[in-house]
């Protein structure tokens, strides 16, 4: 590595950039006008911030009580709301026409046998009724209803003296006009402190203490104070705006960089230089990276500054809604974030600089770099959502983790954060790192440097893949399966609904193994390949290696399975997933017999699941640069098709065994089997009671253990380690069996290469 | 200098499949000699002159440059040689200077001789008017003399001139060939691609004729026609791609 060279190629892009008007416009000058003139904006339009004007007709006004009003002229009596809410409702009360609204509708209650005017009641309306009282409602403009009840007199009379009845009155609101629920919602405030004051009358009357009414008080405290508590919405919104800022000024500077250069042809003069192509990545990568966390400092700053600008002068004024809660940023929070700004910027930087390295123009460009944007959106929304914090398994997820961990800096909880900032840390560098690298190995690539304009059309493609396909499916091949599988998978969950009994359940299972699954799989190695036996791995193999596939299975199941309460532990799963569980426990114990059980938990999936990811899957992706890698990527998707996370770490873990046994033996059957063996072994250890009593045999290796009620068997930690030994021994056995001759690419005639037949695919 | 043996690349091609734009084909190109590599648009010429650019891989045999392998010694091989292709654009936001200067630094050229060479080559190529003047602003032929500055900054032994002319006007042409003369006078080994006769037929010393990714001959222009009984280098063109087009299996020619 020469690090002149990347000096020099950074200088120069730097330039390049800087002596781009759009550039300087979109990453430099943007930012600096964009936030003054919202803040501009924000000052001129809070003068017309109050509460829109809404109208109340009241039907039956004349039989509310005189003595304690509710109404007064066009408005509701002051103090029973505050003077905004009072300003914006004018009350309309026009005898006439509120009567002949009150007849309609009463006539048409009353048309029905069985209805009695006394009961009457609006939320009993039928369909027709309701859309008459909502075009009236249109006509007239009326936001909302107030229904005085029939049986309603003033307060004093019908209260006092006999057993008081309760009558309902009634607000309507019409929800197809914005504003009709919330002076609904102000209605019913009001006529709450109105009732208030009619007990508090009633009372007083009776010479009664009004407390009888509210016999205890009750005052929420929060502990935070008022300026924590701004602190806190700055935490969330800071974070997220500046990665927002970081990733899309990394959009620009890296297609410009990119596709622009191959557009200009100034590419290929580049890479004629002696500057090696990891070099040009490090110094462009550089270069996008300044413009992205030039863009995210910029904006902060910005942002930061017209807020403390226009805060302060809103603050003077009126309170105006949500403003006033949000408080002044907090500015000693700048410097966290722009140091947890630097490696999320990297990573996306690369990223970017490796999406854009496709493209064979900026246009092009544009549209490669939205699914990046659209990929990591999820996860920047993750870290402000209300329930989830800054944890162990939170701070592994990329992006998430890191604003996780901004976002508890800039609150002050400087404990979680050297606890977690670590693995935060390491998350990011690893992702980093594997970003540039993709970048660079983009730039080693020639298909993805000098891709010409391609063809396309479902004939063409059609024609494409039948005269291409070799003995092997390709990587494009691979990952389509896995989005097949995914695809079909999620529509067959959406159509089946929760299992009633064991037959519905084992169907249930049985249609997603074979449909989503297998049949896939097998379709694909029959169309896309010309030996689908080879390509799904159907091939025998010795029965040594057979019987220690079980055995392995069985010896490693202890380790499995305190990995997974690991993964519980750190993953605890939800309220509702503990529910599911018990539920579908429930179901599974009704099964006939444990060989139903087995035949769809352990025998169907070892067989579907084997066939597509160790027989299609790692077949496909073993042309990858290393088996290491496509055993790592098959896990990855073996471990994604399950639904719930917690089971998608244990199923990588386990995909990478069976991956390391189906390219040492050449064949899934051993695969197969391991995969029966352990689900089996999981049926088994659930159903199995008495095994660790104290007189049993195999006390010494099993315990006991009780968790929510519920007693499990588990393995004694010496059971654990022991069989960790054998299966370990028994797995470097496997290892040294001669790897099987494999039909490399060449087989495939004529070869293609697979970045365009992902991107073919994907078009 | 140049020695390229069974040099073949294959491309995947969405309608036809596998596509071989250079099949088997050997040469060599000399010191104070310019090659010429004459052939149709999507003869093979510039994939073969990527490959010696170490642009692309070739799918199979090999070349050397300067007794460098294009595969095994990539670097060295870019030390050697200088590029220039109608696809060498130059930056636009740029001056002629810059750029002819930010090359020589990736070269490793020490300041004060790339200063030194800076001055001797705009002086040589009256380019004192592109001393300042943005790539953006330049014209066609302007800005091929900046690629010509840039791809000679590092005084490089082996040059590599594909399509140099293309899009120039009659008079900046003229003025890339007089250069590519100077510079095999000097001694350097040129390999000059074209399809242009007049421009093969003015300059170089040896030529092969290319199409289909073959060389369908090789030698001297004068032995050629003499060899194939025509009267000049656009009949003996026309025959040879001719031929080539009926045979089924076409062979290249070493040369």
């Amino acid at each position: 590595m020469n690090w002149k060279n990347i000096k020099f190629i950074f200088q120069r892009e730097i330039i390049d950039q800087l002596r781009d008007r759009r550039t300087l416009f979109t990453i430099l000058v943007l930012p600096l006008i964009l936030y003054p003139l919202l803040g501009t904006v924000l000052l001129q339009t809070a003068q017309f911030m109050h509460k829109t004007p809404a109208t109340v007709w009241v039907v039956g006004a004349d039989r509310l009580p005189q003595a304690i009003k509710l109404i007064e002229g066009d408005r509701f009596v002051e103090g029973l709301a505050d003077v905004a809410t009072l300003k914006a409702l004018q009350v309309e009360t026009n005898q006439e026409m509120s009567q002949n609204i009150e007849q309609t509708i009463l006539k048409r209650w009353t048309r029905h046998e069985s209805n009695n005017a006394d009961e009457f009641k609006l939320s009993n309306l039928d369909v027709e009724l309701k859309r008459w009282i909502q075009e009236k409602m249109n006509l007239h403009h009326i936001d909302v209803l107030l229904w005085v009840p029939m049986d309603f007199r003033q307060a004093g009379d019908s209260i006092m003296g006999s057993e008081p009845t309760i009558s309902n009155f009634q607000i309507i609101v019409n929800s197809a006009r914005d504003k009709s629920p919330l002076a609904g919602a102000d209605v019913h405030r009001i006529l709450g402190n109105w009732r208030a004051q009619l007990i508090e009358a009633n009372f007083t009357e009776r010479k009664l203490s009004f407390n009888l009414a509210f016999p205890f008080a009750i005052e929420a405290v929060d502990v935070v104070e008022g300026s924590l508590k701004q602190v806190a919405v700055w935490a969330k919104i800071l974070p997220f705006v500046v990665m927002l800022w970081a990733l899309t000024g990394a959009f620009y500077p890296a297609i410009d960089l990119c596709a622009g250069e191959k557009e200009r042809g100034t590419l290929e003069t580049l890479l004629s230089s002696p500057a090696a192509r990891s070099e040009i990545v490090l110094g462009k990568w550089m270069t996008i990276m300044v413009f992205s966390v030039s863009n995210a400092v910029l904006n902060l700053f910005s942002m930061t500054l017209t807020g403390l600008l226009v805060l302060k002068n809103l603050s003077g004024a009126a309170p105006v809604g949500v403003i006033s809660q949000i408080g002044l940023p907090p500015v000693s929070a700048i410097p966290w974030i722009v140091i947890g700004l630097l490696p999320v910027a990297a990573m996306f930087s690369a990223l970017a600089l490796a999406l854009a390295s496709f493209a064979r123009s900026s246009k092009e460009g544009q549209y490669y770099l939205i699914p990046l944007l659209m990929a990591l959106l999820p996860l920047m929304m993750l870290s402000i959502m209300p329930s989830t914090s800054l944890d162990l398994g939170t701070s592994f997820i990329p992006v998430t983790g890191m604003m996780l961990l901004l976002r508890n800096m800039i609150e002050g909880n400087h404990g979680l954060v050297l606890q977690f900032a670590c693995p935060v840390l390491a998350t990011t560098i690893a992702c980093c790192w594997l970003s540039v690298r993709w970048a660079v190995s983009q730039f080693n690539n020639e298909n993805v440097l000098f891709r010409s304009s391609d063809q396309f059309g479902v004939t063409i493609w059609f024609k494409q893949v039948m005269r291409d396909r070799g003995m092997k499916p390709a990587i494009g091949h691979a990952v389509l399966c896995f989005i097949t599988i995914l695809i079909v998978k999620f529509f067959l969950g959406l159509a089946v609904t929760m299992p009633g009994s064991w037959g519905e359940f084992a169907k249930q299972i049985l249609i997603i193994q074979i449909a989503a699954i297998a049949v896939p799989a097998i379709l694909m190695a029959a169309i896309l390949t010309r030996c689908a036996k080879d390509t799904l791995r159907l091939k025998t193999a010795r029965p040594g290696i057979m019987a220690a596939s079980v055995l392995l299975a069985i010896m490693l199941y202890p380790s499995l399975a305190f990995v997974g309460k690991l993964v519980m532990h750190v993953y605890p799963p939800s309220a509702e997933l503990q529910l599911l569980e018990l539920s579908l426990g429930a179901i599974i114990d009704s099964a006939p017999g444990i060989i139903a059980v087995l035949v769809v938990f352990a025998l169907v999936p070892a067989v579907c699941e084997e066939l597509a990811f160790r027989g299609f899957m790692l077949s496909g992706l073993e042309s990858l640069r290393g088996r290491w890698s496509a055993v790592l990527l098959t896990s990855l998707f073996f471990g994604a098709t399950h639904a719930v996370f917690q089971q998608s770490i244990m199923a990588f873990i386990i995909g990478v065994v069976l991956g390391v046994i189906a390219l040492r033996t050449g064949s899934i059957l051993p695969c197969i089997l391991f995969h029966l063996t352990h689900n089996g072994m999981t049926v088994v250890m659930s159903r199995v009671r008495g095994l660790a009593s104290s007189d049993s045999p195999f006390r010494w290796f099993l315990q006991e253990v009780e968790s929510d009620g519920r007693v499990y068997v588990e393995f004694q930690p010496i059971a654990i380690v022991g069989m960790a030994i054998l299966a370990t021994l028994l797995l470097a056995w496997i290892w040294k069996q001669k790897p099987r001759q494999d039909l490399t690419h060449s087989d495939r005639s004529p070869q293609f290469p697979e970045e365009l037949l992902i991107s073919t695919h994907s078009r | 200098m140049i020695h390229a043996r069974q040099l073949k690349k294959s491309y995947s091609d969405p309608l036809v499949g596998e596509f071989m734009a250079v099949d088997s084909i050997s040469f060599d190109a000399l010191p104070g000699q310019i090659f010429g590599l004459l052939g149709p648009n999507g003869a093979g010429k510039t994939t073969v002159l990527r490959i010696l650019s170490t642009l692309l891989k070739p799918s199979s045999g090999t070349v050397t440059v300067n007794g460098f392998d294009v595969v095994k010694q990539a670097e060295q091989v870019r030390y050697q040689l200088g590029f220039v292709s109608n696809n060498t654009a130059i930056y636009d936001r740029m001056t002629g200077w810059e750029m002819v200067r930010h090359f020589g630094r990736l070269y490793g050229m020490t300041e004060s001789t790339l200063d030194q060479r800076m001055e001797t080559l705009f002086k040589r190529f009256h380019m004192e008017r592109l001393r300042n003047l943005l790539g953006a602003k330049m014209s066609t032929g302007m800005k091929q003399k900046v690629s010509i500055a840039r791809a000679l900054i590092h005084d490089p032994p082996v040059l590599i001139f594909d399509e140099a002319t293309s899009g120039l006007d009659i008079l900046a042409a003229r003025e890339v060939l007089d250069t590519v003369q100077l510079l095999r006078d000097q001694g350097k080994c040129i390999v000059f691609s074209s399809h242009i006769m007049s421009e093969v037929k003015r300059i170089c010393d040896r030529v092969a004729i290319m199409h289909r990714g073959q060389i369908l001959d090789c030698g001297t222009i004068d032995e050629l026609i003499v060899s194939h009984k025509q009267h000049d280098l656009e009949e003996l063109f026309f025959q040879l791609v001719s031929a080539s087009e009926q045979m089924e299996t076409p062979t290249s020619t070493e040369c």
